[in-house]
């Protein structure tokens, strides 16, 4: 397991994908300031709803799934498979240090926006209700950012395929950016994408509509596409 | 110790890779040796639990490997033919992460990653990423993963493929070097590395195993059946196509053959000591 943690934090691109995100929230944070001061807190407050939500897709992605797909792009996994421990236990720690580190990838997000926030508005007192809503849509963050990695890992893993892994599960993701909630009803196809793929979850936000629809919805899913690799994994002699 | 594989046979669609194979390894180095496609691969795949076989298993003192599972694995020392390797791993990480995998200690990974790399020639290499490295020296790099836990199951596709003669001649001195309480399993296709080192010789061929024999009993069938002619050249058409020939040198007006022939060829053919090749070609040609 600290293998696996090791070689993500020595992945350069994991940091890159962070910097970015944290680069592109300044910009944004001392524009908000300069033009839109009396809605700063608020604007603030709705970072994931757009840049941390996408910072956080885009480490999920593009770092943290390709270890699923890793052995089969370099050929590693005659010998991977043919050690003690290269099988099951290796695909589970797999997933146990990608949600870890997406999960530290989503504090060092909050803790930056918080910091930006009150470094650009001058004020070194948080205001307590801000930051206490924040926290609360960073929960939902983390849940989300946690249930999009295994469902994107266990997708990369059934096809071991990054590219294509990226294609799929990023699509539906950025498509539902698109779609007006204002317009939409319950079970079109349009409704099933904007709910169906983590995107309320990834901006912070629990569902509102038919919330006991999607609270069914999301285990099976993940339960469903986990089944799946444990499937082909059978199949080709991974577990 | 005792590996066993019981009717063992493998299908490609309707391709038989394999059929019907039953062997019996014990300690001691065996060579596998065989023509292109003869399924070396494919039978050391299925040894390693890494293709499932279309009938029969592999039984490891009675037990079979796959419900074996991790404890086989624990065992097994697995080099594959087209051994892959992470590009931006130096071969000391790439060593220690298989290590891990192999359920060694910290301390034990670190001390046999040493000792391995040391053997293979490549500690002063250690700390360079292994897409620096030559093609030899990765396949070096791929026989000492092969060895890290020191198991006693050895199964090496073709570990000579890409090494210089010096090399060749280290592996060779790893192998005999090995403990004899090991089972090696190696194929090649350089037929004298097999003469140094095996204790036994399985030749396969489409799929099937034509005979299991120490090396010099088998040099022994073919003695008094290798010649060297020298003839002119416009004769050689002539004996080419009715012995089967491991070798030709052309000296001038003359050339100078190597046959196989029960009979002695020609009035001035001379006996020759029969080598690896010439059995090569008698079993294969
Ligand atoms: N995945 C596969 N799908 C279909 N046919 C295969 C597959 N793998 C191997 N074969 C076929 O099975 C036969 C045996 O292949 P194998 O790789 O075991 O040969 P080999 O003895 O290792 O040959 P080489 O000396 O070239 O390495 C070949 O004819 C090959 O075409
Ligand atoms: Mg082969």
């Amino acid at each position: 397991m600290r293998t696996e943690i090791n070689h993500i934090v020595r992945t350069p691109l994991y940091w890159l994908v962070l910097i970015a995100g944290i680069g592109a929230r300044t910009v944004f944070a001392y524009l908000d300031f300069k033009h839109r001061l009396d809605s700063y807190w608020t604007l603030s407050d709705e970072y994931w709803s757009r840049l941390g939500s996408i910072t956080v897709a885009f480490l999920i992605l593009l770092v943290l799934i390709h270890r699923f797909s890793v052995d089969y792009e370099n050929n590693t996994y005659p010998v991977i498979a043919s050690t003690a421990y290269g099988r099951k236990k290796l695909y589970f720690e797999r997933l146990a240090a990608g949600c870890l580190m997406a999960i530290l990838g989503v504090v060092i997000l909050t803790i930056a926006n918080i910091g930006i926030t009150l470094t650009i508005g001058r004020c070194f007192i948080t205001p307590t209700d801000w930051l206490y809503g924040f926290a609360s849509h960073t929960i939902v963050v983390i849940v989300g950012a946690v249930g999009y990695f295994l469902v994107s890992a266990f997708v990369c893993d059934t096809i071991s395929n990054h590219p294509a892994s990226m294609c799929i599960c990023g699509l539906p993701l950025g498509i539902s950016y698109f779609i007006n909630i204002g317009i939409i009803e319950e079970f079109d196809l349009f409704w099933f994408i904007r709910y169906g793929f983590f995107t309320e979850l990834l901006r912070g936000r629990w569902i509102s509509s038919l919330p006991a629809f999607w609270g069914i919805w999301y285990p099976v899913m993940i339960v469903g596409v986990f089944i799946l690799s444990i499937y082909r994994r059978k199949e080709r002699k991974l577990l | 110790m005792k590996l066993v594989f019981e009717n063992i046979s493998k299908l490609y669609g309707d391709f038989p890779a394999l059929s019907g194979i039953n062997l019996s390894l014990e300690n001691g180095v065996y060579g596998l040796l065989g023509p292109n496609g003869a399924g070396k691969t494919t039978l050391m795949r299925i040894m390693t639990d890494l293709l499932k076989p279309s009938t029969g298993r592999v039984l490891l003192d009675g037990k079979d490997i796959a419900l074996l599972g991790a404890d086989f694995r624990r065992r097994l020392g697995y080099l594959p033919q087209d051994f892959g390797f992470y590009p931006n791993y130096t071969a000391e990480q790439y060593l220690l992460y298989i290590a891990r995998l192999k359920g060694l200690t910290g301390f034990e990974a670190k001390k046999q990653t040493g000792a391995l790399l040391e053997m293979v020639g490549l500690y002063e290499k250690r700390n360079q990423k292994m897409k620096g490295l030559s093609g030899g020296q990765r396949q070096r790099v791929g026989i000492a993963q092969a060895l890290l836990g020191d198991p006693d199951i050895l199964v090496l596709d073709e570990p000579t493929a890409g090494l210089d003669p010096e090399e060749r001649i280290r592996f060779r001195g790893i192998i005999s070097n090995l403990s004899r309480q090991k089972t090696v399993l190696l194929s090649t296709h350089i037929v004298s590395d097999l003469e140094a080192v095996a204790n036994e010789i399985i030749f396969l061929k489409k799929g099937h195993v034509l005979t299991v024999q120490k090396p010099h009993d088998l040099l022994r069938e073919l003695d008094g059946m290798v010649w060297t002619v020298s003839v002119p050249s416009e004769n050689e058409r002539g004996f080419t196509e009715k012995y089967p020939c491991s070798n030709i040198m052309h000296d001038g007006e003359m050339s100078v053959m190597r046959i196989l022939s029960k009979q002695k060829p020609h009035n001035a053919a001379a006996p020759e000591r029969p080598n690896m090749e010439d059995l090569y070609l008698y079993h294969f040609g």
